[in-house]
């Protein structure tokens, strides 16, 4: 009876055992909608990759404050500002110090946001080609797939003017086999790409695309030839150029002050530019901006509004060079120097304040000045918008306002250039004509290379692409930044010593044939 | 009444046990010295029936038949059976168990005698709990069991780290926490004078049994429990104390905070706080300066004495087929600033056991908690960056701002104006946590030999929290234009349901107890927040979101989250004995889980033991009282790694859509293209150990020796260029160390003394990352590497080897091409490969939060109705990065702790290690990581000293004895250390930020035992 009892105690244990332990077992994840589950048979949700993409180009990545610091300080018009103790390591930048520069925080941030870029833009494509199996309509699938490779292609060329060689990125390499690629090799993949992608891209007016402000068959043009004019490759460029300009879709906005302003966004001059919008609510949600304007404003003693009641000023975290406003002075500019540069202790047109600089900063200038550098007591002026713009209630330096990434005065003064390089000096001159005289300047003959440097430092300094480093470096005129300047050794950032803990390749020659061909 | 209650308590179970015959009275009394003992537990033999000894060691059982036979049974001894033959008066004297301290420990789904097993499992009484002032359960395991490291965290409630033997996992393995056998993952809730005992699993062949959630080790609590025939106790048990800060780390004042500035040519920072606030003349190296009036000491302002108070009052008892304690307790803490920053927390307790026949036995335990913390913000740090230039207030009353002095940007603030408002005395957090569990013993066979047991535990959570910002202004850096509200609720549900059926047996010369179990777990856990905007403030009534008075939608957000986990297992033991003198003990435990790819994980465990001293070629000498030999090994899983990985991901929402022209949205998605699967991560651990007893008794030593590498370590590596990353099965960490404990005890006449400590040293080393040849942690300016022989999270960066004198020293070090900008007085770096050049391949391994050793000592004497002892804690050989300091890299703009000031190279010859004034601030200085930065964290501290004084049967009419104890005792009265921070106790991978300071404690209080 006993042992009756103790077996069948032990066989309703073991059921309890055997029974049902993988159902119990199979639970799905709270809350989350796994990527499988997207629907790729509706293709009515093709376009949704690609906004990700605009979105994520629109988050931090390409507009990062410290990112354009990187960019902008080694040019021979930019000072470091804000006070001595704020970033005191970005201080190293203007002087090519790089040496103590590859731990800082803002180098890899630099590298981060654009290769981070880059691999949302691989998984965008992979997307799309998920959609693109239910579709006949391969037009939209390369249009969109276009979109996406433009901006891929963005972020590789920054890098490689940034950091020179730099890795071709794909996510089936196994960790630690990562090699850099030469930089002509980098350049001849981002060309090669804007070709391929230009005639996939819609050949109208950004203006007037059914998205506003979407990537134009010219955006891909305009950075085709930026990208050519890096590596020398004068036909690409001259022929991108021509195209832009020949298309007869854009034109040059009369009024070169309100550019900048609200005025300017989607106005026909814009080739590419960033949409940032506060929806004119005062609370809410608005575009990730983060402090591009703010950062590079100007800085208000005590952090004093414009209007005295609600409006925190910038940062002051770049600050002219007197050698810019000599020279802007001397070629007579009128609308681009007041546009570009504007005075402590005076008034904006609109009417807002613009105060003393500020102790702290001051002392930085002094100390510049006492070192023999030339920096000015004026502040940055283009990043500014003015107070009456901005959405009541919403206030920061800057506001919401579109980042122009390509215009098409730059489009005339590459072409122009391209001529030059090809057929020698004025043959550019119509060009460079028409840029001079909406900003009110007469018109000049004989234009040389050295006539577009300066032309495109008085039209273009102080904008998204930081071209004036850029220029010296591409035109062979380095030396116009100073006697700390080493050619051949300070072209390139050092490559971020968290990146080179993370994959030990980088800081290895690089090695050809790694890019698609 | 309190008859009403027992009568109550024992209706149903009042039983037929009435041959009244005679009634037995006596003393019970240690056969080794002589003294009464009070507790032992004595029960006519087949019955129910029984009493226990009192305070003085008397009993009195009646109704006892006179062929009866008593048993005589108290920890530590050996049980006696002794025929009544008609005496009504037995005098016993009970003798030391053989064995020593047999005491019966708690293993997990079972209990053993501590002499069977084979794994070390230390256990710490309520005794030595109560010693302590111990205002969390957690804490009073710090330096009283060796290998098992408890960093403290000074907030009011909150819970130490608690590491034990060493960091095995990158996932973060926190220990296990079984209460009567339900699992939870910290102690908060629990009242330390509920607890009975407190005993550590520490090796993997005691915690397998635990399977897939021990990793960490398993930390076992009993909590009291009346005992049969005890009659009643109450107790109550009260102290008050305060609670200050110490150790705090100086700060300059405005005349060296002024110095520094001038030596860095900063002057002109001072400018703006003179031209406001005033300034008054200073003389600086003979030259004249104007400094600011403004001087202020920020710790002044913020800080002030906290209080402790704790109430518990309980009932516990038994009679012959009963047993209850029920209990309730009231503690709080305020903090040490000067804020509304407290933790209080109210427990019920209920636990009944039932044997309504002799087969069965049914219990249930009930624990209701009840927590409210009001959170302090994150001021410390504020603490440390506020310049002494900026006054508290103006004038006219208002907070002082910043922004006027030039403070931009960065961290400097007025700490006191954001504590006020950040805190607003409006942020709470409240956790309702209901726990209870029903179990039942059926014994299938006699005394004990086939049990059936089955238990079903709820643990459930609840906690909601409020945080509040109201609109102020400070200044445009300290404001707030739009007041926000904040709540959530949290609810947690944790379900357990354990079978287990135990076999004990004994044949002869072997006993056998045999287990097997099975168990079931699932958590749900779901949580639900909202927050609004312009929501009215200043009295908390007003604080809903009804009361808003923004009329978009936007400005509402709403979100909810979950989770959920299943678990099931099923384990197997097996303890053999032969002669109690050689003892095997295996477990087996398979866990299947939801949580990785791979469901099924197996974890074995085996164990064998000698004990020496009982052979027969041991009995002729009487140096060693008891010697034991153990040795084991076993394997056990982590499931601490997050869920989500394992799976592809997409991303949605405002940040993956763009607004094209007309501010037209595009809803899009961006998604993650990276998936693993995963395996357990498991650990596998050899522990070999020796106990020994000698000098009758009184010298106890017991030496263990481990050796444990986690293998598959499940480890988060970065993808391409540092763009996320996943976890993968990666790489194998070891842990080993050697553990020592000594204790003497001895009584000479009325004074009875007992000193023992402990020392652990550890060893952490990563053996292989699966290829990988080093993992980094942290960010480029703090960077921890763990790399294959170093310890894990290692810091990482050039070593310091004294500061530049001269010109001369530089050039003759650097390639002053490369590295323009350092001067005389800057640090200088060890150059590895000797090329003049210092970049990252200088960098070399600075240390790690790891210490080589831990101790923990304490003394006990007890004279007549004193009691004293004081018990110390320390750690050694940890090395901590100071955060404070480091953050200098970013913002260089803020004040400087004293030790830089009086530190400073002013120059040659000054000091050959501290940087100059304009070094401080100078990006050679600042980044990277730099050995500068990375301090020694050893510290000793006395944790407690308390003198106690018991009045023995100052009350009439206890049924067991009454006593009162009062006491005075300090808590954490001393600490000494070197590290430049609030505290070197610093949880986590070493980074000291604005830790919170642990407090001393100066408490007095009182306890009634009647």
């Amino acid at each position: 009876m006993k042992k009756t009892f103790i077996t069948g105690l032990l066989a309703v244990f073991l059921l309890f055992i055997s029974n049902g332990c993988e159902d119990f077992l199979d639970k799905a994840i709270e809350g989350q909608i796994p990527l499988e589950q997207i629907d790729y048979t509706d293709t009515g949700r093709m376009y949704e990759p690609v906004a990700g993409i605009y979105g994520r180009a629109n988050d931090n990545n390409l507009h990062h404050w410290a990112n354009y610091c990187m960019m902008i300080f080694r040019s021979d018009f930019v000072f470091k500002g804000a006070h001595a103790n704020d970033q005191p390591i970005m201080e190293d930048i203007q002087d090519y110090k790089y040496e103590s520069m590859r731990n800082a925080w803002f180098v890899n941030n630099l590298w981060t946001s654009h290769f981070g870029l880059i691999r949302d833009c691989d998984a965008a494509l992979e997307e799309l080609s998920l959609f693109a199996k239910h579709t006949t309509d391969q037009n939209r699938v390369n249009q969109y797939k276009g979109e996406v490779r433009f901006f891929r292609a963005l972020a590789y060329w920054r890098m490689a003017r940034i950091y020179g060689d730099v890795p071709y990125y794909n996510r089936n390499i196994v960790a630690g086999a990562l090699r850099k690629s030469p930089r002509e090799e980098v350049y001849q993949y981002v060309l090669k790409e804007l070709k391929e992608i230009a005639d996939h891209l819609p050949a109208q007016h950004p203006s007037r695309l059914p998205n506003i402000g979407g990537v134009t068959k010219w955006a891909a043009y305009m950075l085709l030839a930026k990208a050519a004019a890096d590596v020398q490759d004068y036909p690409t460029m001259l022929s991108a150029s021509r195209e832009i300009v020949q298309s007869g879709l854009f034109s040059l906005f009369p009024d070169y002050y309100n550019l900048f302003k609200k005025a300017g966004e989607f106005c026909d001059e814009n080739i590419f530019e960033m949409h940032h919008t506060d929806f004119g609510t005062s609370t809410g949600s608005a575009t990730q901006i983060d402090q591009y304007y703010v950062a590079h404003g100007i800085k208000q003693q005590g952090g004093r509004r414009f209007d005295g009641a609600g409006f925190n000023s910038g940062w002051g975290f770049s600050m002219p060079a007197q050698k810019y406003i000599d020279m802007m002075q001397t070629r007579g500019e009128g609308i681009r120097l007041q546009t570009a540069i504007i005075y402590p202790n005076t008034k904006t047109a609109e009417g807002d304040s613009i105060g003393r600089i500020p102790a702290d900063l001051q002392a930085l200038l002094d100390r510049y000045n006492a070192q023999g550098r030339g920096a000015a007591n004026a502040y940055w002026f283009k990043s500014y918008l003015p107070f009456n713009q901005q959405t009541p209630g919403r206030y920061r330096y800057g506001g919401w306002n579109n980042v122009r990434i390509f215009r098409y005065a730059e489009a005339l003064l590459l072409y122009a250039e391209a001529l030059i390089h090809t057929s020698g000096p004025g043959a550019g001159d119509a060009y460079i004509n028409q840029v001079r005289s909406r900003a009110g300047m007469p018109a000049i003959s004989g234009a040389t290379i050295n006539d577009i440097i300066d032309e495109r430092a008085a039209e273009l300094e102080f904008e998204w692409s930081a071209d004036r480093f850029f220029d010296l470096i591409r035109l062979d005129r380095t030396d116009l930044l100073g006697p700390n300047f080493i050619k051949g050794q300070h072209e390139y950032y050092p490559i971020p010593t968290v990146q080179i803990d993370l994959q030990p390749g980088l800081a290895e020659p690089p090695v050809p044939g790694l890019f698609p061909k | 009444m309190r008859k009403l209650f027992m009568m109550l308590l024992c209706l149903p179970l009042m039983a037929n046990t009435a041959f009244a015959q005679v009634t037995v009275t006596g003393v019970v009394t240690s056969a080794d010295d002589g003294y009464t003992l009070p507790g032992v537990t004595i029960v006519l033999k087949g019955t129910f029936a029984g009493t226990i000894t009192d305070i003085n060691g008397r009993y009195s059982l009646p109704n006892v038949p006179a062929g009866g036979t008593l048993v005589f049974s108290f920890i530590g001894m050996r049980t006696q059976e002794v025929a009544v033959e008609g005496r009504t008066t037995i005098n016993i004297a009970l003798e030391m168990d053989v064995i020593g301290m047999d005491e019966i420990v708690v293993i997990g789904y079972g209990t053993a005698r501590s002499s069977d097993l084979t794994a070390p499992i230390p256990v710490i009484d309520a005794q030595q709990i109560v010693r302590n002032v111990a205002t969390s359960a957690a804490s009073a395991l710090q330096g009283s069991v060796p290998g098992v490291q408890v960093v403290n965290r000074g907030a009011p409630g909150s819970a130490p780290e608690i590491i034990i033997r060493g960091i095995g996992s990158m996932q973060g393995a926190q220990p296990l926490y079984v209460v009567d056998g339900m699992f939870y993952d910290n102690l908060n809730w629990l009242s330390p004078n509920d607890i009975e005992s407190i005993a550590v699993l520490k090796d993997a062949s005691a915690a397998s049994i635990y399977g897939v959630r021990a990793a960490g080790g398993v930390i076992m609590v009993t909590t009291k429990q009346g005992r049969l025939n005890e009659g009643v106790i109450i107790e109550y048990e009260g102290y008050t104390g305060i609670n200050s800060a110490s150790n705090l780390m100086l700060m300059s004042n405005t005349e060296q905070y002024s110095t520094l500035l001038i030596e860095q040519g900063s002057y002109s920072r001072l400018l703006p706080s003179i031209e406001i606030w005033g300034g008054r003349p200073f003389t600086h190296n003979g030259e004249q300066y104007t400094i600011p009036v403004t001087d202020t000491d920020w710790y002044n302002e913020l800080l002030s004495t906290g209080q402790v108070m704790n109430h518990s009052l309980s009932l516990r008892g038994g009679s012959q087929r009963t047993t209850y304690h029920v209990g309730g307790s009231y503690f709080s803490e305020t903090g040490l600033l000067k804020s509304d920053n407290r933790f209080e927390r109210i427990n019920m307790k209920a636990s009944l056991d039932f044997k309504p026949y002799n087969f069965l036995e049914m219990g249930t335990n009930l624990v209701v908690n009840h927590n409210l913390a009001r959170d302090e913000g994150s001021v410390w740090g504020g603490m440390y960056t506020a310049v002494p230039i900026i006054p508290v207030r103006e004038d006219d009353g208002d907070f002082a701002g910043v922004l006027q002095a030039g403070y931009l940007v960065g961290p400097v603030n007025n700490p006191v104006a954001s504590l006020f408002y950040n805190t607003g005395n409006f942020n709470i957090t409240r956790g309702l946590n209901l726990m209870y569990n029903a179990h039942a013993n059926v014994k299938i066979l006699g005394d004990d030999r086939l049990v059936f047991r089955t238990q079903f535990s709820h643990q459930l959570r609840n906690s909601n929290y409020r945080t509040y910002t109201p609109v102020f202004y400070v200044d445009e850096k300290l404001k707030n234009e739009n007041s926000s509200l904040n709540k959530g609720h949290n609810e947690y549900s944790s379900i357990h349901l354990d079978h287990t059926l135990t076999f004990k047996e004994r044949f002869g010369r072997h006993n056998v107890t045999a287990m097997a179990g099975f168990s079931t777990r699932q958590v749900d856990a779901r949580n639900i927040r909202a927050s609004a905007r312009d929501v009215p403030g200043g009295v908390e009534e007003y604080l809903y979101f009804f009361n808003s008075t923004n009329p978009d939608p936007a400005s509402y957000g709403v979100g909810d989250g979950g989770f959920a986990e299943r678990g099931v297992s099923f384990f197997g033991r097996f303890m053999y004995n032969y002669n109690d003198r050689y003892l095997l003990n295996a477990t087996f435990r398979g866990d299947g889980t939801d949580k990785y790819s791979q469901t099924w994980g197996y974890f074995p465990s085996i164990g064998v033991g000698w004990i020496v001293s009982e052979e027969a070629f041991m009995a002729n000498q009487n140096i060693l009282d008891r010697l034991k030999l153990r040795a084991s090994w076993g394997q056990l899983g982590n499931n601490a790694v997050p869920r989500e990985s394992g799976s592809r991901e997409i991303f949605t929402g405002f940040n993956n859509s763009y607004v094209f022209g007309n501010n037209m949205i595009l809803p899009g998605y961006s998604s993650s293209v990276f998936f693993n699967e995963l395996e357990w991560e498991v650990l596998d651990e050899t522990n070999a150990g020796v106990e020994i007893s000698t000098l009758n008794y009184r010298l106890f030593a017991e030496i263990d020796w481990f050796y444990k590498v986690t293998k598959n370590a499940a480890i988060w590596t970065s993808n391409l260029m540092g763009a996320g990353g996943l976890i993968r099965n990666a790489g194998e960490i070891l842990n080993t160390g050697m553990e020592f404990t000594v204790r003497w005890r001895e009584k000479v006449g009325e004074f009875g003394y007992s000193i023992s400590s402990n020392l652990s040293t550890l060893r952490n080393e990563v053996l292989t990352l699966g290829g990988q040849p080093y993992i980094d942690a942290g960010s480029g300016e703090f960077r921890r590497r763990s790399e294959p022989g170093h310890p894990l999270y290692s810091y990482y960066g050039y070593k310091v080897i004294g500061v530049y004198q001269n010109q001369a020293e530089i050039d003759a070090h650097l390639d002053r091409t490369r590295h323009p900008q350092v001067e005389p007085g800057f640090l200088k770096y060890e150059d590895l490969n000797g090329d003049g050049v210092i970049d990252e391949k200088d960098r070399q391994y600075l240390g790690a939060n790891i210490p080589k050793f831990t101790y923990g000592g304490q003394i006990a004497l007890d004279y007549k109705n004193f009691d004293f002892s004081v018990s110390v804690y320390g750690v050694h050989g940890n090395k901590l990065i100071n955060r404070l300091r480091g953050d200098r890299a970013w913002h260089a703009d803020y004040n400087f702790d004293l030790d830089l000031y009086q530190n400073r190279w002013t120059g040659e010859g000054s000091t050959n290690s501290y940087p100059s004034a304009k070094g401080l601030v100078n990006s050679w200085n600042l980044s990277p990581l730099t050995s500068f930065l990375v301090e020694d964290g050893s510290f000793i501290r006395i944790q407690n000293i308390t003198l106690g004084y018991t009045l023995r049967n100052l009350l009439p009419g206890s049924e067991s004895g009454s006593k009162i104890r009062l006491r005075f005792a300090a808590q954490n009265p001393l600490a000494f250390f070197k590290f430049n921070g609030f505290t070197p106790e610093v949880t986590g991978q070493g980074e000291a930020a604005g830790v919170y300071p642990i407090p001393t404690s100066f408490v007095f209080g009182i306890n009634i035992t009647y």
